[in-house]
């Protein structure tokens, strides 16, 4: 059959435009990485030499780092309460086949949907109206209503796959509520539950649109750092921040599957 | 431990709309393996899960060993269950598995221990304590569930579908391992199963039941030899059903006159009361309990099919005025007719039951 | 023998009406409570509140209506509205022509390298959007990597900036974006039997004839999913606009930003975020339409 022949050259025509989509998609990040290790005052091409004086100024450019605790607090504190809220949420309402069940999963998941500018916005005025002034409080409201989809999402999709069968052992084998859950439940669902918490922890870090509106001299993060700093000056120093925020995420994300075993979810 | 009976009393169930069981009684003495046994959809899983306590029943009670126990959850009611996919917990190993109900009951580590060691001595995996699930076969995996289940000394053992999942030749042995095992610890078990030959091989009773009623409940070969309706006939077994006129033959036994051959008397016999005389009939009678004679009395037929099925022989007999085949099975290695012959088919009173006027 | 009853003999006590029996369910439905008390108190009452706010127009002396009928007959915000939508279906378009060949790669021929396709498609949703459009900056501007090169290999003899040309707006979103759309097109693709297309080639079709014909209508899904996810995305945007484009290129989620940031008109926010947000609800409600199309729930 020809069908051998004109497959592969369909494969290779297509092999070399993903080959250059590839390179299209990492180029710039590598790039940026690059750029963080040079030695020049700014950024031109050619890299003349390399160095890291740039890492040295994130510690010495305060705002860097302290913004990038913030951030990390932020997402990890947000990550928690968005489990603490989110799961019993998403166990509840997985396996019901009631109407109401099925609209309040889609109103969990709403948030991620809604152009994050307006919720931010809109968070602003209203806590401040509920709180006097913004604070890490603030922050941590809005970033939690980010998280709560994200851990809903992939703990419904896990829960859902379980059969229901291995609980119901459980409570045949004299296990009351509690146990149940204990024992066999959250076991079961722990890599959706660490899943979701990587998501809401990876674009808390990242996020922009909200924690914008929440900014004030202690409570900034580091994407809002970033952004004012970047319209006022152009050098390597956003490339090195950048660079630890990237393996940052990266480390949270190996940490993670390594001792949950996320990515053997496909969740998407 | 005196075996406990079960009993459920006017249990009734609705899905929505459909009505999934009528009020139903059942009474399960203590010691025997009662067989629910139907198509899908009778209602046999939801009795069984009524009695597990996992859907609560509109109406009616569920007594266990004299207790009632209709409010009580799932975890509360003293029993043992096998799944039908065995629902071993996958992320702990045989041991723990099996130790899982005496955790819940607290009992401390070393009596675990040893109890654990018991019950997969009698299950015959001795040693098996630290194996991961996914590393069993499925023959093991089934014996694993089922001292899981009886860890705990249950007043009563559910079973669903508990063979479904095996294959042919690991099912046959498994049945008889199973009931070998249910009658020597003597503990009361209902048991849920749409496969026929499972329900007859190992229950002391075999509940038939359709659409939300148990339609006849007896021994097994009562059940069989002498089906109620039309539906327990064709259910268990095959059965040649014949449609005629209640008549009597000349030393006033019973007999029928057969639609399809009116000028003959054929001997029947009724399973509890006998119609009137010259009421319409429908009378079934088993594929092996007919005999191939000569006789000019008999029932005139024609071989269409002779068909070898390894321990048996299957024949197809055309009989005029009649469109399906009647089916004669004949026990040996040799046919003893071929397609084409002509031969006359012949039964006993026994064998020819007149089935219930009641539905289907 | 005798054969048995059917039925037990009546205990004397008629059916019991369960009346108030409980089913026994594991997790009762009010463990959902926090969580959609938490959402209706700080997603749903904020938005509420946004959404009056933008009928404030009593606060300067006009109609409630005022700042809708500022956005939607003043021909500079109208414009603005206009380069929202363009740029939103631009991308979505773009991410979908460019994106569909690499799903269909990463499912159908990739085999081994699929892995390192995804490796590719997830990374840079480790990386801040800052630090992407940062890298578009640096391979753009007229000091940029793309400006060397070209001034190298003496195809310009003058460096060009097209980090301000609004076409690197363009780039930057697609290039943020366009994972989104891949994932989701693979997701549906995977499900697509090959041997369907094959079975329309062995009737006679040509290889681009059976896929038009076979294959994209059945993961019409899967673009769908894809563009609207795009669509909302693209729309909710601001920061690659902000960083690139050299300020020529202004959406409502900017405009928003340069009100709260510069004028402080923000009744007049209020109201563009809820043009924003009814876009997006629009959207939303598409989006589960066509997924209870699919029948995604479990």
């Amino acid at each position: 059959m020809s069908r051998g022949r004109r497959t592969s050259l369909e494969k290779s025509m297509l092999g070399i435009y993903v080959a250059l989509f590839v390179l299209f998609i990492m180029g710039p990040i590598v790039l940026v990485v690059v750029v963080s290790f040079t030695s020049a005052s700014f950024i031109a091409f050619p890299i003349e030499g390399y160095s890291l004086r740039w890492y040295h100024r994130i510690i010495e450019y305060r705002p860097f780092l302290d913004s990038l605790l913030v951030s990390m607090k932020l997402a990890a504190i947000s990550a928690m309460l968005g489990v603490l809220v989110g799961v019993p949420g998403a166990l509840a309402l997985a396996r019901s086949r009631s109407r109401l069940a099925s609209t309040l999963s889609t109103f969990l998941l709403a948030p991620i949907s809604i152009p994050a500018v307006v919720l931010g916005f809109s968070l602003l005025y209203y806590l401040s109206a509920l709180i006097q002034g913004v604070s890490f409080l603030s922050l941590v409201i809005a970033h939690t209503v980010l998280a709560i989809p994200y851990i809903t999402r992939t703990v419904l999709a896990v829960y859902r796959s379980m059969s229901p069968d291995l609980e119901e052992a459980a409570a045949v084998l004299g296990g009351n509520r509690w146990q149940v859950l204990r024992y066999v439940t959250l076991p079961q669902v722990k890599p959706g539950i660490f899943a979701g918490a990587v998501f809401a922890i990876l674009t808390s870090l990242d996020n922009l649109p909200i924690s914008f509106f929440f900014g004030t001299a202690t409570t900034n993060t580091l994407p809002v750092v970033m952004l004012s700093y970047m319209q006022n000056q152009f050098d390597p120093s956003i490339a090195a921040i950048s660079t630890v925020q990237m393996m940052i995420s990266v480390l949270v994300l190996l940490l993670v599957n390594r001792y949950y075993g996320i990515a053997k979810l496909n969740a998407a | 431990m005196t075996p406990s009976p079960v009993e459920l009393v006017q249990i009734s169930k609705r899905f929505g709309t459909a009505q999934a069981l009528s009020p139903l009684d059942l009474r399960v003495e203590g010691g025997e393996l009662l067989a629910l046994l139907g198509p899908s959809g009778c209602g046999k899983t939801t009795t069984l899960r009524i009695l597990a306590g996992f859907e609560t029943p509109d109406t009616g009670s569920v007594h266990i060993g004299g207790r009632e126990v209709t409010d009580l959850p799932p975890n509360r009611r003293g029993l043992g269950m096998v799944f039908q996919n065995y629902s071993l917990f996958p992320h702990m190993t045989v041991g723990e598995n099996i130790a899982f109900g005496l955790k819940m009951r607290r009992m401390n580590r070393s009596d675990q221990v040893a109890r654990v060691r018991e019950m997969l001595d009698l299950v015959r995996l001795a040693g098996y304590e630290d194996r991961h699930i996914h590393q069993l076969s499925g023959g093991q995996q089934q014996r694993i569930a089922l001292a899981r289940a009886l860890v705990t000394n249950p007043a009563v053992l559910l079973l669903d579908e508990p063979l479904g999942a095996l294959d042919k030749n690991l099912r046959e042995g498994m049945q008889f391992e199973l009931r070998a095992l249910q009658q020597r610890l003597g503990i009361t078990s209902l048991m849920v199963t749409h496969d026929q030959e499972e329900a007859v091989t190992m229950s002391d009773r075999v509940a038939v039941m359709s659409q939300g009623h148990i339609v006849q409940i007896g021994a097994p070969q009562d059940v069989y030899a002498r089906p109620l309706t039309r539906f327990v006939s064709e259910f268990l077994g095959t059965a040649n059903i014949f449609e005629g006129v209640l008549g009597a033959d000349s030393d006033g036994s019973p007999a029928v006159r057969l639609d399809i051959a009116p000028d003959r008397l054929l001997p029947a016999a009724p399973v509890r009361t006998l119609p009137r005389h010259g009421a319409k009939v429908a009378v079934a009678v088993r594929p092996e309990r007919i005999r191939l004679t000569h006789d000019r009395q008999a029932l005139a037929a024609q071989v269409s099919a002779v068909i070898f099925r390894g321990s048996h022989y299957a024949y197809e007999m055309a009989v005029r005025g009649r469109a399906e085949p009647v089916f004669v099975y004949h026990q040996d290695h040799t046919p003893v007719a071929q397609v084409g012959e002509n031969v006359g088919l012949s039964w006993d009173a026994e064998s020819a039951v007149i089935l219930s006027e009641a539905a289907a | 023998m005798m054969a048995s009853d059917s039925t037990l003999p009546a205990k004397g006590a008629a059916p019991r009406a369960a009346a108030r029996r409980k089913p026994y369910v594991l997790i009762r439905p009010v463990w959902a409570l926090p969580a959609v008390l938490f959402l209706a108190m700080f997603f749903v009452l904020p938005l509420v509140h946004n959404f009056l706010r933008g009928f404030g127009g009593e606060a300067v002396g006009q109609s409630p209506w005022f700042y809708y009928a500022k956005l939607f007959t003043d021909i500079y915000y109208l414009g603005i509205l206009g380069e929202t939508l363009r740029v939103s279906l631009v991308v979505t378009v773009a991410c979908l022509v460019l994106g569909y060949p690499v799903a269909y790669f990463m499912v159908r021929h990739a085999g081994k390298w699929n892995a390192l396709i995804l490796f590719c498609l997830i990374t840079p949703l480790l990386t801040s959007v800052i630090m992407r459009t940062f890298g578009w900056q640096v391979l753009l501007s007229r000091t940029g990597l793309l400006s060397q090169w070209l001034l190298s290999l003496g195809l310009i003899d003058r460096p060009v900036d097209l980090a301000r040309q609004p076409i690197a707006v363009y780039i930057g979103l697609v290039h943020v974006l366009i994972p989104f759309m891949v994932l989701s097109i693979a997701a549906v693709l995977r499900g697509i039997d090959e041997r369907l297309e094959e079975s329309a080639r062995a009737l006679g079709a040509t290889k681009l004839g059976a896929f038009l014909r076979i294959t994209l209508p059945l993961s019409l899904d899967g673009v769908a999913t894809g563009c609207i996810l795009v669509f909302v995305l693209t729309n909710g945007s601001f920061v690659t606009m902000l960083l690139l484009g050299g300020g020529r290129v202004v959406t409502l989620p900017l405009l928003i930003y340069q009100q709260f940031n510069l004028t402080q008109d923000t009744l007049f926010a209020s109201a563009m975020g809820n043009v924003l947000l009814v876009a997006a609800l629009i959207c939303l409600v598409l989006q589960v339409r066509f997924i209870r199309r699919k029948g995604v729930k479990a």
